[in-house]
């Protein structure tokens, strides 16, 4: 069963495994550079109307909302 | 040979790990360094010595990775291939190893040679992290080094660990990351690769083979450059990438990426460890409220309003208590170049004060530039700038602009009193090419600190009773302009320029320390002063021969000459009428006159009575006749005083008639006079047009300009002089004029930054042009539409903003050119396909 849910739907303070990125090729391998990927663990810091905050290990990224539609998680 | 050789170092790690603090550390220069990444965005050099070897120091911009999607990380890629420096320093976070790992391991999958370089581990000790140094080194096989760059620590520990790894021949990498079912098709790759003479000479095969597999073009060009038989070669890994994705149901360049980051984690996770109980940090605690939705805006402004206060408030009131040592210089170069002519000067003075005129301008607002400089650095080092960028990518988004647009606007000067050039140079930052030539293109629209005193001439000239609101409506009203022009631009000329989705590091919290703050402010300063001060000096000279020649016709001359002579023979003759007669001839009034003069500006800001007694003594003993005519000393020196002071008249108005002649036929006033068919639906006559034509070269000058073509000879201020100068001037001729200064296209030091930036003269054209007309249209609509219905002044005023206000919500909510397309593309079935 794959999930339709998105990190976009992640509260704040609430934290989510990443399945998939489905965002374009530029913005994937930022995204994975950063250590965005699909197996790691992402705490929400911040989701309310301007880009999102998630923590990632010891980093913190912003990401911008229509990314954060694009990256899947369970 | 004296044994000494050179070496080429390269300092790579990823943004904001302290590449440049360490390349500071290292060479002793003073790299730009600040809490936000993404700050280095060209490779910079520099060079030290250890012992008898030469290290050339090549600080390479931050890079996550090694792809070649990105500038950046092209750059720093194409230096090591290209270059391959004897020592690559791969500058790592100790406190975010992990990540940091990814790009080491692809560095030494280049074979370069590595040493690691674990940067702020004070981070890492306050944060109860450990690193096993020693494992991780047996681990890599590379040398470790611990430092605290920020702190000066660990220096002579890199210096040795340079000295030796330079020393060595390169291996291959004892680390390998195991790609697990990608391997053999590695091997069948680079067996190939291999046997390729020319290639396996210059790349590491086994990289060229994973870069391959990942389906990089450079990589591929790389092999089409130097493979005897590329094509074969890019097929065989075309074939191998199909059937590993055949295989196993996944694209090569995922595993690759996935077998990278599973290695990261198991070296981090035998090497580093965590506290045991994750508490949060007082960096996420801060955040909890300055990037909260209502609280972090709040806080925003607040800290907006401070800069405002401090830097412009405060910073006037300083540079006003440091103009006497500006007025000083003046007065000085006054005394010291060759004495002034009766109606003109000898060319060496009047040059020399012209240059040293516009020069003083500059230099005045030099406190407001140091306050700026040293806030902003506290901005910088704290790492506030990220959330400024978080807050504000909201609202700039709506209108094509983006997050990191914020900094380059404050700089330019959001609200009244910044500077385009560091404006525009800061928009190097941002990553998006549209919303960074927006940005560009916005920045000379803001308020820069030049604009202001020809606001303040027109404010004091014709809006006396209103100041306050007629400055707080033009310090406004440019943003409601800049927004929709941003906007604008955007959906048109922008439309076809790529956009990239704001994804950006929040790099914790630093305290910054007072030291490293003043140091900072005073670099900039310093760059500030040496680019700046030359190049309005010399724009300076063009500008003066541009409003001075080709000079007066002769029978103008004559007439002027005429004048002098009648003036000194009126004068002669009542010397004849006194005592003294025969001490003073004709050849004296001149140099009398200068004699005043130069009393006067030795006891400028002189207050004590001592002092002033003693100035007075020093004239006196120097020329006492000419001393007794200026001071009416007895009955002769009286009535020979107000003799003088005819004279005086006279020299005055010659002067100012003659430069106003010899301006309006210079080649600037021809310009400004045929310039006035188009600009006189905007209200300006042909000397409005030479101030702003001369103001093109920085912007004060608008202000110098209308000074001395209305006479700062004068005891009167500019705006008094102006108003009685153009009495047909209404508060609607100086609400266009203030409108078009608003909008006026950039000046020159700020057109070189935009062609810098912009990386091209048709965009810097295009910024002078656009700017041009629509400063133009604006201010032709305002005077032109103002004058037909009738309106004053200030109604004039209110009608333009609200008009500025609406334009700016209703582009508000026109969509951006990618929501469009989003909006075309959506379809009503969840993409359930293809998110693998
Ligand atoms: N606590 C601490 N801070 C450091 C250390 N080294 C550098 N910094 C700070 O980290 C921030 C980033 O430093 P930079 O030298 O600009 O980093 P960079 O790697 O050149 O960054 P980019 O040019 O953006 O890629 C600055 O605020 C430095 O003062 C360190 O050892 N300890
Ligand atoms: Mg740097």
């Amino acid at each position: 069963m794959r999930s339709n849910k998105t990190l976009k739907s992640v509260a704040a303070g609430e934290n989510a495994f990443v399945v998939a990125v489905a965002a374009g090729f530029r913005a994937r391998t930022r995204l994975e550079s950063l250590g965005i990927i699909p197996g790691v663990e992402v705490d929400v810091l911040a989701n309310s109307r301007g880009p999102m905050l998630v923590s990632v290990g010891e980093g913190r990224v912003m990401v911008e909302r229509g990314i954060a539609e694009k990256v899947l998680v369970a | 040979m004296t044994g000494e050789k050179t070496v080429l170092v390269a300092l790579a790690g990823q943004p904001n790990c302290g590449k440049s603090t360490v390349f500071n550390l290292l060479t002793g220069a003073r790299q730009h360094v600040a809490n936000y990444p993404g700050v280095t965005v060209e490779k910079k050099t520099g060079s030290f010595a250890i012992d008898d070897i030469r290290v050339e120091l090549v600080d390479l911009p931050g890079t996550y990775s090694l792809t070649s999607y990105s500038l950046e990380e092209r750059v720093a890629r194409d230096f090591l291939i290209n270059d391959m420096p004897s020592v690559v320093i791969d500058v790592a976070d100790g406190s975010n190893l992990k990540r940091n790992l990814y790009l080491t391991l692809q560095l030494m999958e280049m074979e370069a040679p590595v040493i690691l370089n674990l940067n702020m581990m004070d981070v890492v000790e306050r944060r109860g992290q450990r690193i096993d140094v020693d494992r991780l080194r047996d681990m890599l096989g590379i040398p470790v080094v611990p430092t605290k760059a920020k702190k000066g620590e660990g220096k002579a520990a890199l210096r040795v660990a340079v000295k030796e790894l330079a020393g060595k021949r390169p291996g291959p990498a004892a680390y390998k990351i195991d790609y697990g079912p990608l391997e053999p098709h590695i091997d069948v790759l680079a067996g190939a690769i291999a046997e390729d003479p020319l290639v396996s000479v210059q790349y590491p095969v086994r990289w060229i083979a994973v870069k391959l597999l990942e389906n990089d073009d450079r990589a591929a060009d790389m092999v089409k450059g130097a493979h005897t038989d590329a094509d074969q070669a890019l097929a065989l890994a075309e074939s191998c990438r199909l059937r590993f994705t055949e295989e196993t149901g996944n694209a090569p360049e995922r595993h690759i990426a996935f077998a990278r980051h599973a290695a990261c984690a198991r070296i981090a996770a035998e090497t580093v460890t965590l506290p045991a109980a994750k508490k949060r940090s007082l960096s996420d605690l801060a955040d909890r409220y300055v990037c909260h939705r209502f609280f972090g805006p709040l806080i925003l402004l607040v800290i907006l309003m401070a800069l405002y206060q401090v830097a412009i408030v405060f910073g006037n009131w300083l540079a006003l208590q440091a103009w006497p040592i500006w007025g000083a210089v003046e007065d000085f170069s006054a005394d010291v170049l060759p004495a002034a002519g009766f109606t003109s000067d000898p060319l060496l003075r009047a040059l020399g004060l012209w240059v040293v005129k516009s020069t003083t301008a500059i230099l005045n607002y030099l406190p407001i530039f140091f306050l700026l400089f040293s806030l902003i650095a506290i901005l910088e080092d704290s790492g506030y700038m990220p959330r400024m960028a978080f807050i504000l990518d909201r609202l700039f988004r709506r209108f094509g602009l983006h997050g990191q647009s914020t900094l380059p606007m404050i700089l330019g000067g959001v609200y009244v009193g910044g500077c385009a050039i560091p404006g525009v140079m800061a928009t190097k930052a941002i990553p998006d090419e549209r919303a960074r030539l927006a940005t560009i293109m916005i920045v000379p629209m803001m308020n820069c600190l030049a604009k202001v005193p020809l606001y303040l001439i027109l404010i004091g000239a014709y809006f006396a009773d209103v100041g306050g609101l007629a400055m707080f409506f033009i310090a406004t009203v440019t943003l409601f302009m800049a927004l929709p022009v941003a906007k604008v631009l955007t959906l048109t000329v922008l439309k076809r320029h790529p956009s990239a989705p704001f994804i950006m590091e929040m790099p914790p919290y630093h305290l910054p320390t007072i030291m490293g703050i003043l140091r900072r402010a005073f670099e900039r300063i310093w760059l500030f002063l040496k680019k700046i001060v030359t190049v309005v000096a010399a724009v300076a000279v063009v500008v003066f021969v541009l409003i001075n020649y080709p000079g007066l016709p002769d029978d103008r001359r004559v007439h002027y000459d005429g004048m002098e002579n009648a003036a000194i023979k009126g004068f002669m003759a009542d010397v004849a009428r006194t005592e003294f007669v025969g001490r003073i001839t004709r050849a004296d009034v001149l140099p009398i006159i200068l004699f005043e003069e130069s009393l006067k500006r030795a006891k400028r800001g002189v207050t004590d009575q001592e002092e002033s007694s003693a100035i007075n003594a020093r004239f006196q003993a120097d020329n006492p006749v000419y001393y007794a005519v200026v001071k009416r000393e007895g009955k002769d020196g009286k009535k020979l005083n107000k003799s003088l002071k005819k004279v005086v008249r006279t020299r005055k108005k010659a002067r100012r008639e003659a430069r106003a002649e010899r301006f309006e036929a210079s080649f600037l006033g021809s310009m400004g006079r045929a310039l006035e068919p188009v600009t006189q639906w905007a209200g300006f006559n042909w000397r409005i047009n030479i101030a702003l034509l001369s103001a093109f070269a920085a912007k004060e000058n608008s202000a110098a300009t209308l000074g001395s073509i209305y006479g700062l000879d004068g005891d009167q201020s500019v705006q008094e002089s102006m108003k009685a100068g153009e009495s047909g001037f209404t508060p609607l001729h100086a609400l266009a004029l203030m409108l078009f200064m608003a909008l006026y296209p950039p000046c020159v030091p700020t057109s070189i930054m935009v062609r810098h930036q912009a990386d091209s003269t048709g965009w810097m054209l295009f910024s002078i042009a656009y700017q041009t007309l629509l400063g133009l249209l604006v201010a032709s609509l305002v005077f032109t539409g103002g004058r037909l219905l009738g309106l004053t002044g200030l109604q004039a005023m209110w009608a333009f903003y609200g008009l500025c206000v609406a334009t700016t919500l209703i582009m508000a909510l026109i969509p951006n050119p990618e929501e469009r397309e989003a909006a075309a593309s959506v379809s009503p079935e969840p993409c359930n396909e293809h998110c693998s």
